[in-house]
């Protein structure tokens, strides 16, 4: 059998995977065994994410209505806002309603006083 | 996104809260409570757990702090040094007498705060005085030459409108709490 070496193979793998990884810091975007590891890690972590972006931000919006709620009158909050909004059938969802909050807070304490009922 | 509106220099701006124990019968746990969330910036609408947005509170006349029941004569503080045998208690009301009214206060905040590496640079912006003289008059805004914020830490909501609105930023309709549309 005469010798076979691999050639470029392995190393046209391998450049995919390290250009994925060339943004990383340190070892982890220069040594190709760490390299390979650390795309999955990334690729894993993404997936996760995703989800849990969704998660993260709603309860961020919720945080931030919730605080200016709260400043408008003494024992209003948000969980009585959501209950008079579905009560009044309104459909703003949290994401507007932080967007509100931010923008115009007169706007928002108008609403919640509207469906204050 | 949201995450991209208001990211001006005003809007992060740290305002300083006065609230002063001689004027404010609300018991201890209440008004701390109160203070760790506007030190952790949770009052403000663009409140974000990345940053920190949180303000300063001066805290005067901590001498005159209310607290309900037998707490004073009765309520422990522990100190440990590691060492073994060396736990030791003292009342509330021995602490009010070797430390003051500032470092109960400061006690029941830091319980407060989330525990996380902005706990301390949080406390720190939480200035306790036992008596009325504290030197940070000028910081404390004041429109027309009234406070903007209130003695009650509560309605600080107003705080940034006023001051949007002296610097020209809002209509100069009548801006704050919505209170008087009930």
């Amino acid at each position: 059998m005469t010798r076979i070496r691999r050639g470029y193979i392995a190393r046209r793998r391998r450049t995919k995977i390290r250009l994925f990884a060339s943004s990383f810091r340190g070892a982890r975007s220069r040594l190709t065994r760490t390299i390979i590891q650390q795309k999955i890690r990334s690729l894993v972590s993404s997936h996760r994410d995703r989800d849990r972006k969704k998660i993260d931000f709603r309860r961020l919006w919720i945080t931030r209505i919730n605080a200016v709620i709260r400043g408008n009158r003494v024992s209003y909050s948000y969980s009585r806002l959501i209950h008079n909004l579905y009560k009044r059938q309104l459909l703003l969802n949290r994401k507007i309603l932080a967007q509100i909050a931010i923008l115009n807070r007169n706007c928002l304490y108008m609403i919640s006083n509207e469906i204050r009922s | 996104m949201s995450q991209q509106i208001a990211r001006t220099r005003l809007a992060y701006a740290r305002t300083w809260h006065h609230l002063s124990f001689a004027t404010d019968p609300r018991p201890l746990g209440r008004i701390a409570s109160s203070i760790a969330l506007h030190l952790m910036g949770k009052h403000k609408p663009i409140y974000d757990p990345s940053t920190d947005c949180g303000d300063y509170v001066i805290a005067t006349s901590c001498a005159d702090i209310n607290t309900t029941g037998k707490k004073r004569y009765q309520k422990l503080y522990y100190t440990h040094s590691t060492r073994p045998g060396s736990l030791k208690s003292m009342s509330m009301d021995n602490m009010f007498k070797k430390w003051g009214g500032g470092e109960v206060l400061k006690k029941a905040v830091r319980g407060m705060l989330p525990k996380n590496r902005l706990r301390d640079k949080r406390l720190a912006r939480l200035k306790v005085f036992e008596g009325e003289d504290h030197p940070y008059r000028k910081n404390v805004v004041k429109i027309d030459g009234k406070t903007v914020n209130n003695d009650r830490i509560g309605h600080i909501g107003e705080t940034l409108d006023a001051v949007l609105q002296m610097k020209n930023e809002l209509p100069p309709e009548k801006v704050g709490v919505a209170q008087a549309s009930t």
